[in-house]
């Protein structure tokens, strides 16, 4: 018995502290030297640290979540930069032997590397008398006009790298005219040579643009795009349809392409902010 | 994201050289080179086609008095136009009817038209009227009165049948 009375007053003990268990405060052992505060970790917004010093640890802990975001994955300003650029392609194929010319001055405003509306002015012409027909061409020298966007694909990157999908809206009011034609009509034994004098027309088409450009030197880069066209509508009259259209090239092709030659403006201190 | 400085270079700059290399069109023509007026023959008061044996057909003041089509089955025709007048004359000869023959005269004025790189430049005429003797031929109808280098039918030419 005497052996069993210390076991039962354990028992009870137990028991009784079991029952008393849902009211024991828990306290965390805390090591002097982890008792300090943490400072906030380099380039934490102001406003974060401000948040957590008033004791809103819900709303500080979200802040700062959306801050490491923003940290990771730059934005860059709205007005980011401005790129203005010649472009000339054309002009050595003149060279190699293609009988028309489109050159264009283009400029593209950066919005956050992101969205870039473009505006493109420019000027063809054409001068073509193929071997084995019987007429010469002259595109006169016709203004061309291109309104869109593209969308930089690297927009997380530097400006300099550029990775673009875009569209264009495209006009052109121009004249042409069609001389030396050479008629022979065997049946009636007809030799005739004519021309067609000036006529004027116009071209309305659309252009789907990819595209790649990348800095060579300081602020200046190098780029080349390559168009899908497709045709709106254009004049045509008794004496004919156009062949050139300036800005798109033969009437009857759907594929353009552009290499161009550019500087770009910086429009904000931090336009390529660097990582903390 | 970091892109590869190198590989977006080389793609600038090697892309305009094959593009340029590849770039080519066919130059085909696929119409006439020149503005013909297609007549076509069908029996009186139908659709059908008809092909008429032995048909001869010149132009009036035809240089050598050079004939289109000599005596041959033909169901269609194409006409050339004198682009220095206003006017053609076609002669219908019809074996074995002596004497009998039809002449088909059009009016016309001719028009400096520039059809394409592909095709060029020729001259394409506008019907003004159109008339036919009726020894055989029942009628003739102007089905498109601008005669340009496709390939459409520009008059139907009824004939009797047998």
């Amino acid at each position: 018995m005497k052996r069993i009375l210390p076991i039962l007053a354990l028992l009870l003990l137990h028991v009784s502290a079991w029952g008393q268990a849902p009211d024991r405060r828990h306290i965390t052992p805390v090591q002097p030297s982890t008792n300090t505060t943490l400072p906030p970790a380099r380039g934490t917004d102001e406003e974060v640290i401000k948040r957590f010093l008033s004791g809103d640890t819900l709303a500080a802990a979200e802040e700062a979540r959306r801050d490491s975001l923003r940290r990771a994955y730059k934005r860059y300003p709205l007005l980011t930069d401005l790129t203005v650029g010649l472009n000339f392609v054309d002009l050595p194929l003149m060279a190699f032997g293609q009988d028309y010319a489109s050159v264009d001055f283009h400029a593209t405003l950066n919005l956050w590397n992101r969205l870039q509306p473009v505006l493109e002015m420019g000027l063809g012409w054409a001068s073509s008398t193929p071997d084995d027909m019987n007429y010469t061409y002259h595109g006169r020298p016709s203004p061309y006009f291109k309104l869109g966007a593209n969308y930089n694909f690297l927009y997380k990157s530097e400006p300099r790298y550029q990775a673009v999908l875009g569209l264009r809206l495209c006009y052109s009011p121009l004249r042409y005219r069609v001389t030396d034609v050479a008629y022979r009509n065997g049946y009636w034994d007809e030799d005739l040579t004519f021309d067609i004098d000036s006529q004027s027309s116009h071209a309305l088409w659309g252009e789907a643009v990819a595209g790649l450009r990348v800095d060579i030197w300081r602020q200046w880069s190098l780029g080349w795009t390559i168009r899908y066209h497709a045709m709106f509508s254009y004049g045509s009259s008794q004496s004919g349809r156009p062949w050139f259209i300036p800005g798109y090239g033969p009437r009857k092709g759907n594929l353009g392409f552009t290499f161009s030659v550019a500087y770009t403006l910086p429009l904000h201190r931090a336009t390529a902010p660097s990582h903390e | 994201m970091k892109p590869s400085a190198p590989l977006l270079r080389m793609a600038t700059l090697l892309v305009p050289v094959l593009l340029g290399a590849a770039a080519c069109t066919d130059g085909a023509c696929y119409d006439n080179g020149s503005a013909l007026p297609l007549v076509r023959f069908y029996a009186s008061g139908t659709t059908t086609q008809v092909s008429v044996d032995g048909l001869t057909i010149c132009g009036i003041d035809a240089p050598g008095d050079s004939l289109l089509v000599d005596s041959t089955a033909t169901s269609e025709v194409y006409l050339p136009l004198r682009a220095t007048t206003n006017t053609c004359q076609w002669v219908f000869i019809y074996p074995g009817i002596a004497g009998d023959a039809d002449t088909l005269t059009l009016n016309y004025r001719p028009i400096a038209y520039f059809a394409g790189a592909e095709c060029g430049a020729m001259y394409n005429f506008e019907l003004t009227s159109v008339s036919v003797t009726d020894n055989v031929i029942d009628s003739v109808q102007v089905v498109k009165p601008l005669i340009d280098n496709g390939t459409d039918v520009a008059l139907r030419l009824f004939f009797p049948t047998l």
